[in-house]
């Protein structure tokens, strides 16, 4: 599979394409993403749907509409539907100018819907037509998202118009022309042919089915939607039945050999130039890093050539790079697309901002022997190792490394180890152990393993504890004082402990927390804390009612400030740490 | 009523228990219906009643209990 970047120049959209072995396809498959939280918890079943349509002889675009992932533009623009419909009109052409004949596309939940709006009236540009569990119309995805929203926070209507969703905020303007996006809209067929995939149990809205009773569609039911969008991020589950059946539907009205071959190094750009609305430029560029070709994009602030020597601003690379990785099994994109702002932002200010996947996450390879999809991983470590060994080489005094959640712990262990410059540690998870290891493995199993091992967590007696899954949900509850006690039975290595050794090895660690995260950090520490904030190179920020994953605006932005001055006040400038 | 919310309940509330031993007070996330599990019920209870719930109702109070439930759809002229 191979980055590209595609479309207008100004504002390129960002895309994968996956090219059978051997560079020759029998069709090409344009894949529409759905939105918000739902795309964050279908990107990877996206990824092996595209692999596997590759593996059966297909050329495949995914990619990420205008404003939202690596693309250019932020989500919360006015005209966000205009600019869907028109990305999926540039990637559709992308593929169609493949030349293979044969051009399908698949569109889950509102990825379907968008899909059907483009292609819905006038006459068939393509064969084939997979709506994948579609929502019904715009207005549907919103009730649902915004719903699930208040369910979960408690969150009240804005009032404005505008709908907050986990992760993304609709203005009023996408409000009302999503609310007017339907399947049930236009006259047309949309395809040849159409495969309509309904949730099991689902009836589904009926002027919906009515548009869909024409005879060139099939509709099927299917299994395991609720699993792959109705979780956590952290759970979803890939359905692989689901996309055999897609790809076996293709198939069938496909050609048996290839079509065309494809070049796929002169198709789309290797980079982007993003001019960005204060008048300065960034340039993306996707990265392999070390020996299995992590995946990444380096952000840095765009120099003419002419400009190279001048006196404008300061010099690429004289500042740190800034490292994000994954936050959990959240791709490079961060949580609510925050990497992505921070990396555009930040590299307007001269620093070098890499977001990057560990193995078996995002857009990086998956380790052999080893399920991908991981929040933790015993690789983590040797992943984040090797970006940096790729990146900057030995010499770690000029990285600064941003993390939340698990991503916060890597870069804690990580920071420790090898010393650098900084660490931005968000809602760190500071008691659990990574998995271990598995020692003994069959040298015929082709399974690696990165083998590094994180001290710290609960001890092994606690975690062999039948009901230890239910106890630990428990004690997350408790007030600071009991967590004292906790971390003296049952913790390996405090929290407090864990952060005081990456203060001692002399990093700069800056730990941004909700009040429960906070709580369990400080397990009444106070005295370590103390020492800590005295050595001019720890400080601890908590912010109420901060959702852990950040998925909630407000306080997503009050952080966001928090990290931009830190950096700012800390790093930058190019001097080194003593 | 009851029983057709119960059935919801039961098929779209993805509880760890039987929905037969929560009582009508009692917390239905508490019980261990997700946010997420707690739309899908929303959903199923506009299908099997034919009626929307309007946006002052989506809230969380809304779906606490079978009897908050019962409530709502008895004020959206449920039958």
């Amino acid at each position: 599979m191979k980055p590209l970047w595609f479309g207008p120049v100004d504002r390129p959209l960002f895309g994968w394409l996956h090219v059978p072995e051997g560079g020759s396809a029998r069709g090409g498959v344009l894949l529409s993403p759905t939105l918000g939280i739902e795309e964050v918890n279908a990107r990877y079943a996206y990824r092996r749907l595209a692999d596997r349509l590759a593996e059966a002889g297909f050329a495949v675009l995914r990619f990420d509409y205008d404003g939202t992932g690596d693309s250019a533009g932020e989500g919360d623009e006015p005209g966000r539907v205009a600019a869907a419909l028109a990305s999926i009109r540039t990637a559709l052409e992308l593929v169609q100018g493949l030349g293979l004949g044969r051009v399908g596309v698949v569109g889950l939940r509102m990825g379907a819907t968008l899909a059907a709006e483009v292609l819905g009236s006038g006459p068939t540009v393509v064969d084939d037509l997979v709506l994948w569990d579609p929502c019904a119309s715009g207005r549907s995805l919103l009730r649902e998202q915004s719903a699930l929203w208040k369910f979960a926070r408690g969150a009240e209507s804005a009032g404005d118009g505008s709908i907050e969703t986990a992760g993304l905020v609709y203005a009023k303007d996408t409000v009302d022309s999503l609310s007017e996006c339907a399947i049930a809209n236009g006259q047309g067929p949309m395809a040849d042919r159409v495969l309509v995939l309904m949730r099991s149990g689902r009836a589904g809205d009926r002027r919906m089915n009515e548009r869909l009773s024409m005879p060139h569609v099939v509709r099927r039911a299917v299994d395991g939607q609720e699993e792959l969008v109705d979780v956590q991020p952290d759970a979803a589950k890939v359905p692989d039945a689901t996309i055999t059946s897609i790809i076996e539907w293709l198939a069938e009205a496909a050609p048996s050999t290839p079509t065309a071959s494809i070049d796929a190094d002169a198709i789309g750009r290797t980079h982007a130039v993003i001019p960005l609305s204060d008048g300065v430029t960034i340039e993306e560029r996707a990265v392999s890093l070390g020996p299995r070709g992590l995946f990444g994009i380096m952000t840095t602030r765009y120099v003419p050539e002419e400009e190279a020597h001048g006196t404008i601003g300061p010099t690429v690379g004289q500042l740190p790079t800034v490292f994000f990785s994954n936050a959990g099994v959240i791709d490079h994109v961060g949580p609510a697309r925050l990497w992505v702002q921070l990396s555009r932002l930040w590299a307007q200010a001269g620093f070098r901002a890499l977001r990057f996947d560990l193995s078996g996450l995002g857009d990086s390879p998956v380790r052999a022997g080893r399920p991908g999809l991981e929040a933790l991983s015993p690789d983590g470590l040797q992943d984040m190792t090797d970006v940096l060994d790729a990146v900057i080489g030995e010499d770690r005094t000029n990285a600064v490394l941003v993390g939340l959640c698990s991503g916060a712990m890597y870069a804690l262990e990580e920071g420790a180890t090898n010393k650098v410059r900084g660490v931005c540690a968000i809602n760190p998870i500071l008691t659990i152990n990574l998995p271990e290891p598995k020692q003994g493995t069959a040298p015929d199993s082709g399974a690696e393993s990165g083998g590094r091992e994180v001290s710290g967590g609960m001890k092994s007696w606690v975690r062999k504890m039948p009901a230890y899954d239910q106890i630990n949900r428990l004690v997350q509850r408790l007030p600071s004082s009991a967590w004292w006690i906790i971390n003296r039975v049952a913790v390996e290595t405090t929290p407090a402990e864990r952060l005081s050794k990456v203060v001692d090895a002399g990093v700069n660690v800056f730990v941004i927390a909700g009040t429960d995260e906070g709580r369990w950090l400080r397990g009444g520490e106070g005295r370590t804390f103390r020492q800590m904030e005295s050595t001019g190179r720890f400080r601890m920020e908590i912010i109420p009612a901060l959702e852990h994953t950040l998925f909630e605006r407000r306080t997503r932005e009050i952080a966001a400030g928090m990290l931009t001055d830190h950096l700012t006040a800390n790093f930058g400038s190019s001097s080194q740490r003593g | 009523m009851d029983e057709k919310i119960r059935t919801v309940l039961s098929e779209h509330g993805r509880f760890p228990v039987d929905v037969a031993s929560i009582g009508d007070d009692e917390d239905l996330f508490d019980a261990g219906m997700t946010s997420h599990a707690s739309v899908n019920v929303m959903l199923a209870l506009e299908e099997e009643f034919d009626l929307e719930f309007p946006e002052i109702m989506l809230r969380k109070s809304t779906f606490e209990s079978v009897a908050a439930i019962r409530a709502a759809l008895v004020e959206l002229g449920a039958a």
